[in-house]
């Protein structure tokens, strides 16, 4: 008799569990259907473009196989948009989480007004790229550019978005002033999930601040530290708009990204399967940094956590 | 006799019914309705819903839907997003070229021809407007190339611009910029380098106006390979344009249109080369300038200059459109001297619509005085095509050179990069040689 009860208890409690799962299925299911039809589907669709000669307007395509690839190992011209594209995202990657950290940092010392400093800081990161590219434009082709005639520089007074070898640069630059405060608010969440007594401990033990960030704060930021890095070199290979508006990859094609190449390969140049396949490679880019980055980042994270 | 007269009575009010009833009916199958959907420019699209009003006086149940574009590109982006996911609008105005000739080729468009309206259009050159089967758009506009002054500003420098003393060279350009530099403004000629259309006119002026006027065949050489874009005449064009870099402020490679628009309106630049229809968005922004329009004159002797010209932007209607007939009937009326009257009104475009009785700006008076007094000779405009992506690399070059880049530099790279747009479509320079007339 007890056996059977048993057995009729794992029984109901499997028929719970499915039942459960199933529950927590659906409720999965519209997000998912969305993530098939707008990430999936457009994927294999790229993938699929990549493998044509399709020049974007035609009816017809044929398949060539991987010449579009072998096409683009030797194609020189995406090298400058390639270089541009490593070093934005190098640079990007290191100003949001030096400037996200250190805003945060800031903003959790803030005896005060702690939720008013958090928001204003966090107003740039909400604001459209394309509207805080204009914004710059205008403040370096009249503000920055009257400083610099009123003071006699000449690198300021012409404009440095007009320069071959700042433009890039200065998108940088304004990349990290934008998106720093996404970065903050991760970094947030990291501190406050410190356990404070560490802090006390070190107190006692008579560590400086210095010495405190160095071996309580940053080790036990790892996890947040982990998810900044892989978004913040995410968002940077794939950055178009911010851009865009702010230079248009110019001048010449001195501060052009991969993610334009695409786009002028495909619409420009009347080349979407060859624009395509560039769009795949750096889809794999982004891939093998994104792992790299999460092996090197986790074992980080354990080394932290022992 | 009654009877008969009741009959009769009868008869006749069966006759007046049916023939009422017929009428109705005929009534009912002329009424249109639907919506029709136009992607369209900013510009054309103010002149669109101008015409639509009046034409919607008729028929009142007919909708308009208008998507705006901004340049040519984007145009052309959001027709392949159509084209890919069979979305393409009931009709569309764009700027004529050798892509819009593709959609034609490709079946995208409806032909014309037998429709009626081409019978509206002046005489002019049509060859980007047909394909093998006819006529696949029409023109609402003529755009003509041409150099922008301020003239009250001008007027203020004791400088007047007229039918009689425009300059007609470049030396004589030259001296008008000299003789403002002179008289207090320093760059009073400008560049927005960062816009594609700004940074490429001046050249494209300079190609249509003395490239060809040397060689007819220019293009049709590069594409046979016995020219080239770092040959010594397209080096020259730096050259030239170098004397004129010296009037140009600084500051220009990183510059919009607005801010350059900013500097035409308030003085700091008194000239700038641009498509006339320019003067629009400059009266937009302040109704109160006032502008003369001149010929490009780049040419090194006077004789050789000429007024550069052509069809623009023209509608077609796709093969897609839901109501066909719809679309054609207000292409017929848009195109009829009524439609057109509105539509040039609200854009103040160059009419090329027969009878069309619209307004034209005094800007115009120059160049007009000269397109119908056949004072110079046309450079088509529109009429050189252009392999696809050409524009985006000659405006990379001259961003590069305005930048201080070598032109030997910038030449050899426009030529490297032209020759791999050939390499990737070498069925475009194919079709192009083939079917090239050689002058």
């Amino acid at each position: 008799m007890g056996r059977m009860k048993t057995s009729g208890v794992s029984m109901n409690s499997g028929r719970v569990k499915v039942k459960r799962s199933l529950l927590e299925f659906l409720i999965v299911v519209p997000a998912l259907v969305f993530y098939l039809i707008f990430v999936i589907y457009p994927l294999i669709g790229g993938i699929y473009y990549s493998m044509t000669d399709w020049n974007g307007i035609s009816a017809e395509h044929h398949m060539i196989g991987i010449q579009n690839y072998l096409s683009l190992l030797k194609d020189s011209h995406v090298l400058e948009p390639l270089k541009n594209t490593f070093i934005y995202a190098f640079f990007t990657t290191i100003l949001l989480n030096v400037l996200g950290l250190a805003m945060a940092i800031g903003a959790e010392h803030v005896v005060r007004g702690k939720n008013f400093f958090r928001s204003l800081l966090f107003i740039p990161s909400v604001l459209s790229s394309i509207v805080v590219g204009y914004i710059f434009n205008f403040i370096f082709a009249n503000i920055i550019s009257d400083l610099g005639k009123a003071l006699n520089i000449a690198v300021l007074a012409n404009n440095l978005l007009g320069s071959r070898q700042w433009s890039l640069a200065i998108a940088i630059l304004v990349d990290a002033w934008k998106g720093a405060g996404w970065y903050m608010v991760i970094y947030i969440a990291g501190l406050q999930s410190i356990d404070h007594s560490l802090y006390e401990v070190a107190d006692i033990d008579g560590a400086t601040g210095w010495q405190k960030f160095r071996n309580v704060t940053f080790p036990l930021l790892a996890p947040a530290f982990t998810i900044n890095m892989v978004l913040a070199v995410e968002r940077a290979f794939k950055q178009y708009d911010l851009v865009l508006a702010l230079t248009g990859g110019g001048p010449g094609r001195a501060s052009e990204l991969v993610s334009m190449t695409i786009y002028n390969e495909s619409f420009t140049n009347k080349r979407a399967g060859y624009g395509s396949a560039l769009g795949v490679i750096l889809f794999l880019i982004i891939v093998v940094i994104t792992l790299f980055q999460m092996k090197v980042l986790r074992r980080r994270e354990d080394n932290a956590r022992d | 006799m009654n009877k008969k007269l009741c009959a009769a009575s009868f008869l006749m009010a069966c006759s007046i019914l049916a023939l009422n009833s017929q009428t109705c009916f005929a009534e009912e199958a002329a009424e249109l309705s639907g919506t029709i959907s136009i992607y369209a420019s900013g510009t054309s699209a103010k002149g669109i819903q101008a015409a639509f009003e009046g034409y919607q006086v008729q028929h009142p149940d007919v909708e308009l839907e208008i998507s705006n574009f901004e340049t040519v590109t984007d145009f052309e982006t959001m027709m392949t997003t159509a084209i890919s996911s069979d979305t393409l609008p009931d009709m569309y105005i764009a700027q004529v070229g050798a892509v819009e000739q593709q959609y034609a080729i490709q079946g995208y468009l409806m032909n014309l021809s037998d429709t009626g309206v081409m019978d509206n259009l002046v005489n002019g050159d049509t060859s980007l407007i047909t394909y093998e089967e006819g006529y696949f758009a029409f023109p609402m506009t003529t755009a003509i190339s041409v150099t922008l002054c301020n003239k009250a500003e001008l007027e203020k420098l004791g400088i007047e611009l007229t039918t009689d003393n425009y300059p007609t060279n470049m030396d004589e350009f030259i001296d008008l910029l000299q003789q403002c530099r002179d008289a207090g403004v320093e760059y009073p000629f400008g560049v927005a380098g960062a816009d594609s259309s700004s940074c490429t006119a001046w050249p494209f002026q300079y190609i249509y106006q003395v490239l060809y006027g040397d060689d007819p065949n220019f293009y049709a050489n590069v594409l046979k390979g016995e020219k080239a874009w770092n040959g010594d005449e397209f080096r020259k064009m730096f050259t030239d344009y170098d004397r004129i870099r010296e009037y140009v402020s600084p500051d220009s490679t990183a510059k919009s249109m607005d801010e350059l628009y900013a500097d035409f309106i308030v003085g700091d630049t008194l000239f700038f080369s641009q498509v006339a229809t320019t003067i629009k968005s400059i009266q937009e922004l302040d109704p109160e300038t006032e502008i003369v329009l001149i010929p490009s004159s780049f040419t090194e002797k006077s004789e050789n200059q000429t007024l550069i010209s052509g069809f623009d932007e023209a509608f077609s209607i796709t093969t897609s459109a839901k109501d066909p007939e719809l679309c054609v009937d207000f292409l017929k009326y848009i195109t009829s001297p009524e439609g057109s009257t509105l539509f040039d009104n609200a854009t103040g475009y160059i009419p090329t619509v027969k009878g069309c009785e619209s307004e034209v700006d005094n800007a115009y008076e120059i160049v007009l005085d000269i397109m119908q007094n056949d004072k110079l000779p046309n450079s088509p405009i529109l009429s050189r095509q252009w392999i696809a992506g050409f524009k985006e690399l000659l405006k990379a070059g001259c961003q590069n050179w305005l930048a201080g880049e070598e032109v030997d530099s910038v030449v050899n790279t426009i030529e490297e990069d032209h020759k791999r747009l050939m390499e990737a479509d070498s069925d475009w320079v194919q079709n192009f040689l083939d079917s090239y007339k050689w002058k």
